[in-house]
């Protein structure tokens, strides 16, 4: 029998009559027909329509890369994943079978990073808000605390008290890293000399152990400087209170903030090409800290929060095509069922996009919407794609990071994640909304 | 007093045993026993063996060698050679004094002689006294019997009706081949009583003491028996008592005693036989001049200078010494067996791996590459990460991961020479004009320089005559010289000079990653293999623990409570329990660990040997440190007898230790430990324990150990 032709949707393009651009007349991006062996399409016959899909072995071979990045430059390292990131079991397990430490800000995370078995002295507890009821299951489980305002340090103090426990907490700094905007709404300021009256309290403090100074310059940051600057300040003043307070500082945590591949939105060039690897910045932040005398002599641990560099890229957005639409004006619309309420990060990032197959070599461009009633609901404002009809698997990359954990259920269901492991299986490890789950909580009374 | 009075016991009864080079109150109080089956004698031996004691307690003499019994044995033997000479009179009563210290003068002397050669006196002192009593005799001729084992009419032990006499005359007469006669009689004759019947029970206890120590005597002298009658010499040409007994001797002398006893060891003893049935003859003829009987000298002639032909030997690997002669040869061999592996690395330089971070050997010694022949000494290390080298497609330097990461000086060194100017290569290109590229070459030692090759251009930190310390950063690694692809070459040589021939060294303490994440003590990096040096200690807390004069109160649930003492003694430490039992231990900068156990192992501190073998001051997830325990600090079972003879051979009972470092986290005050102890025999799990131990800041130790309930705590008061 006579396989049946595909339809192929016409195409009417004008003729332009000048000199090809940089990129040649013809745009078209590679297809990504596969994703660790598996078949977008086949895998949204099984788990439905729109799919987060995680890559085991990206994320590993992520957390090893960036591991060797800091090891092999500083003999003291760790990594203590960020749970708001991605706190998806699944993934934060992978981490910490691969050694990482938990990185929590609520008392929310903090349950989950016990639940996933990290021991409470490997944990984390950051954030501008910790209740009481979270400080003293913190303190219960020996977790390293990093005060982050002065009513934090009084309750933190008046609890350790109470509890009749040894605390180890760190200080949360924020400083000037020579890029704008500056991130000073966490933690003491050190230009101002804040940061130092609150190390000295601290240090006076009979139950709080001052083992750490941390500092997170801000998110996403494309200045390899920025670091310099900081691992610069943060190690003077270890030295400084050292010196002049003959205190040692066990560890200082750069937090994170290292870029992943996206493309943010105003970049001219694409992040694949912009972004500094994890090797760039591990070069910078290591080659200063060496500078500094106290560091290379006591060599204290180095401990870094990145989250987004290590798990963007290790997860997908695999979503169908709903309709074609032309405007008025010509330009045409795709419309996917996946929409901004589950892609966050579409208002940070131009993402990359794929298709998977392409019937014909024309592609044209096309402004992606999602499927909500809502105006905003565009998940890039233009983007170059080949012939595609309904049904048809577009994948989003770079969708590991923040968007699991801020996707928000809106006018229909959040999808399921599924994992693609080591041997290649594919594992659902969060299961799609549905009516009982969101319904359950509401309450009506007759 | 107390102590004064155990040591006087302690001394008498491990003379004894040091006739037989073994250690055991048991063993010495039988042979005693068994010297008193001719009482006159047996009283004459044990009077002088007190006698010379007294004297070298009094003289302030080491006490430990006076316990040990070193300066006694000598002393019996010739106490009981008077007693066989001369009938009880006053002269005998003289002669024990004047020549106990005469003996003893005589054995602190050739210890003082000998100990410059690591070597023992043996029976030396006797043999030199015995000739003085013969001679003397001569003079004296006052009825003795000149041939000390012609004995005229010995006294034999009576108790009212019953003889001795009757049973060795039985015994005497039963049917049995001539060898066995002539080793029961032979066994005998070291205490001057040739019958079958002190060579048959000193036989029972010295296979319950020893097993080793009678199959060597028995195997030997039977060889020996054959050899002669191939040899077709006649029987009773020559004293043959002698003959045999310096056979026995030197077998358990030199094949397990002073040597540890290995298949090599018995090889040894065969090529000795000729030398000691040449020794025997000559000397036997040689002294008749003179009327006296060679006795022991051939054995100790032989022995002796077999041993200090070995001590001269370069390479002692095959036929080793022991490090410490234990109590007995099976204590030697299993010691040996474990710590050779052990403690090998202490004989390195300690050289560690010069990078951070984990590395992989991507061209090993003789490599199929480039490291051949007199290059065949080198490695070159590369990063992975997913077994693959680069991100990427690879084609660009900076797409290997090892390239531009620090290069370290893996020891501290003088900087001798350095390159630098070349270039980096493009990927897959090669530089055949300058194939070292930019390298630094440093001088550890004398004799012993390393060199790190293909470093990056312009990222050499140090120059010619820096002195650096160990770790300090060099270079950086880059892709200069004949180097297709960015990696790091490095190479120990004996000479200064670059492309000098290569020198076989290993790494000592570092973390390899094979097939499971192990600690390698020394050892060299192969193929393929993930290498990284051990992480920056925050296990300090041992640092601060277990120092002289420290006494730690001890509870256990099983063992109640129990108090150790920490001592040194020639400049090593031990723990000391309650009990007596010792446990030497090293506490140095990366590790706590255990040499050895002596004494009774029903108590706390034996758990703790155990359970804190070695204890590594690092962190680091799911790295293991794997060792042996010595199979004699263990219970063997059953088939310990079997274990005992066949050792030379095979080990087919194996106590492994197995420990895991923790994992890192900034609690350094309080660190959980966990390891285990298994019995494994022919590779079949028998017994396991596991240990958590919890080492603490505050000066206390937690110990549970699981299969047993058991939960201690150790206070150490300092």
């Amino acid at each position: 029998m006579k396989k049946k032709k595909v339809y192929e949707r016409p195409l009417i393009k004008p003729i332009v009559a000048t000199m090809p651009g940089k990129s040649g007349n013809n745009v078209s991006l590679p297809l990504v027909s596969e994703i660790d062996g598996h078949i977008p399409s086949s895998l949204l016959k099984k788990f439905g329509s729109p799919l987060f899909l995680f890559s085991e072995s990206t994320l590993i071979n992520n957390f090893k890369e960036a591991k060797n990045a800091f090891l092999n430059r500083y003999p003291n390292v760790c990594f203590a994943w960020s749970y708001k990131t991605n706190y998806l079991d699944a993934i934060c397990k992978i981490f910490h079978e691969e050694g990482a430490w938990a990185e929590v800000v609520s008392g929310f995370e903090y349950k989950k990073a016990l639940q996933n078995g990290v021991r409470g002295t490997n944990i984390i507890f950051n954030g501008p808000n910790k209740s009481e009821a979270d400080l003293l299951l913190a303190i219960d489980n020996e977790s390293l605390i990093h005060i982050d305002n002065l009513q934090e340090l009084i309750l933190l103090s008046h609890l350790a008290e109470k509890s009749n426990k040894n605390v180890n907490v760190a200080i949360r700094i924020n400083l000037d890293a020579e890029i704008s905007p500056a991130w000073s709404r966490f933690g003491f300021n050190l230009e101002n000399g804040e940061a130092w009256r609150m190390v000295t309290k601290i240090i006076q403090e009979k139950r709080l152990n001052l083992k750490g100074l941390h500092c997170h310059i801000g998110t996403f940051i494309l200045s390899l400087n920025a670091y310099k600057v900081q691992a610069k300040k943060m190690a003077a003043l270890a030295e400084k209170i050292y010196n002049e307070l003959h205190h040692s500082i066990a560890y200082l945590d750069l937090g994170g903030g290292f870029a992943s591949k996206n493309t943010l939105k105003g970049s001219y060039l694409s992040g694949e090409d912009c972004s500094p690897s994890i090797g760039d910045y591990a070069r910078v932040i290591t080659d200063e800290l060496k500078e500094n005398s106290y560091i290379a002599k006591f060599t204290p641990l180095l401990l870094l929060e990145t989250g987004r560099a290590l798990v963007d890229d290790a997860g997908f957005l695999l979503t169908s095509v709903v309709a074609n639409k032309r405007n008025p004006d010509g330009r045409l619309n795709t419309i996917v069922d996946a929409g901004v309420n589950i892609l966050f990060t579409s208002f940070w990032y131009n993402h990359k996009i794929s298709a998977t197959e392409s019937r014909s070599s024309h592609w044209e461009d096309s402004t992606l919407y999602g499927p909500l009633c809502m105006n905003i609901d565009v998940l890039r404002e233009r983007v170059a794609l080949p012939l595609l009809n309904k049904g048809d698997v577009l994948i989003i990359h770079n969708v590991g990071a923040y968007n699991v954990t801020q996707s928000m259920q809106f006018i229909s269901y959040r999808p399921a994640v599924v994992l693609l492991d080591k041997n290649c299986n594919a594992k659902i490890i969060r299961e799609a909304d549905d009516f009982e789950y969101v319904t359950c909580k509401e309450h009506y009374e007759e | 007093m107390k102590s004064e009075i155990r040591l006087f016991f302690d001394s008498l009864l491990f003379s004894y045993s040091s006739i037989f080079f073994t250690q055991n109150k048991w063993f010495g109080s039988v042979l005693c026993c068994i010297t008193m089956l001719y009482p006159l004698q047996g009283i004459c031996g044990l009077f002088c063996c007190m006698l010379v004691n007294a004297i070298s307690l009094s003289l302030s003499l080491n006490r430990e060698k006076i316990r040990s019994g070193l300066y006694g044995f000598n002393a019996i033997m010739i106490g009981l050679a008077l007693g066989a000479i001369y009938p009880y009179s006053e002269t005998l009563v003289v002669l024990i004094f004047a020549l106990s210290l005469l003996v003893l003068m005589l054995t602190v002397a050739m210890e003082g002689f000998f100990k410059k050669y690591n070597l023992p006196f043996l029976a030396f002192p006797f043999l030199a006294c015995l000739w003085i009593v013969l001679l003397l005799s001569q003079q004296l001729d006052a009825g003795v019997s000149t041939d000390v084992l012609l004995f005229t009419s010995p006294q034999y032990l009576t108790m009212g009706e019953f003889s001795v006499y009757t049973l060795i005359e039985k015994l005497n007469n039963v049917e049995m081949p001539i060898c066995f006669d002539l080793f029961l009689k032979s066994i005998g004759v070291l205490f001057f009583q040739s019958d079958r019947l002190t060579g048959l029970l000193i036989s029972i206890a010295l296979f319950c003491v020893s097993r080793l120590s009678f199959c060597y005597a028995l195997g030997f002298f039977l060889s020996g028996y054959f050899c002669y009658n191939f040899l077709g010499a006649e029987l009773f040409h020559i004293p043959y008592l002698f003959f045999g007994f310096n056979f026995i001797f030197t077998a358990i002398a030199v094949g397990c005693c002073y040597l540890v006893p290995s298949f090599f060891s018995i090889l040894g003893l065969f090529l000795l036989l000729p030398s000691l049935f040449i020794v025997v003859f000559s000397s036997t003829r040689f002294l008749s001049y003179l009327f006296l009987p060679s006795f022991s000298l051939s054995f100790c002639l032989v022995s002796i200078l077999y041993l200090y032909v070995l001590r001269l030997r370069e390479n002692s690997n095959s036929l080793r010494f022991p490090f410490i002669i234990e109590n007995t040869p099976e204590e030697n061999f299993y010691y040996d067996n474990v710590n050779n592996k052990r403690f090998k690395y202490l004989s390195y330089f300690p050289f560690s791996l010069p990078f951070l971070g984990e590395w992989t050997v991507k061209q090993g010694y003789n490599g199929e590459y480039t490291h051949k022949d007199e290059w065949r000494y080198a490695w070159d290390f590369v990063v992975e990460v997913d077994n693959m080298q680069f991100k990427g497609n690879g084609e660009r330097v900076e797409d290997y991961y090892c390239y531009e990461k620090p290069v370290l000086a893996p020891a501290a060194a003088i900087v001798i020479s350095v390159c630098n100017g070349i270039e980096d290569n493009l990927v897959g290109q090669v530089n055949k004009e300058n194939n070292w590229g930019n390298y630094i070459i440093l001088k550890h030692f004398e004799g012993c320089f390393s060199v790190l090759a293909h470093l990056k251009i312009d990222s050499i930190k140090c120059a010619p005559g820096d002195v650096i310390s160990h770790g300090q950063e060099l270079a950086l690694c880059g892709n200069s010289g004949y180097s297709p692809y960015p990696h790091l070459h490095f190479q120990f040589q004996k000479s200064p000079y670059i492309g000098a021939p290569t020198q076989n060294y290993p790494f000592t303490y570092y973390l390899s990653k094979t097939n499971n994440l192990e600690w390698v003590a020394s050892g060299v990096p192969k193929l393929d293999e993930v290498v990284t040096n051990l992480s920056v200690s925050n296990f300090n807390v041992a640092n601060y623990l277990f120092c002289e004069g420290n006494k730690i109160d001890v509870n256990s649930t099983r063992f109640g409570s129990e108090s150790w003492s920490v001592h040194s003694y020639l400049g090593g430490y031990y723990l000391q329990s309650g009990n007596g039992a010792k446990a030497w231990f090293v506490n140095d900068s990366k590790s706590f660990y255990f040499q050895r156990f002596v004494g009774n192992k029903k108590c706390a501190l034996y758990y703790f040997y155990l359970s804190n073998f070695r204890v590594l001051k690092s962190t680091g997830q799911n790295w293991s440190v794997k060792e042996q325990f010595p199979a004699s600090n263990c219970n063997m079972g059953c088939l310990k007898w079997l274990q005992d003879i066949l050792a030379p051979f095979v080990t087919f009972i194996k106590f492994n230790y197995n420990s895991v470092l923790p994992d890192m986290h900034l609690h350094s005050e309080n660190l959980a430990f966990y390891s285990s102890f298994k019995k494994e025999i022919f590779g079949r799990l028998v017994e396991q324990l596991n240990f958590e131990t919890i080492w603490t800041t505050a000066n206390n130790i937690r110990l549970n150990i699981k299969e047993r309930d058991d939960e201690w705590f150790i206070k150490i008061n300092l």
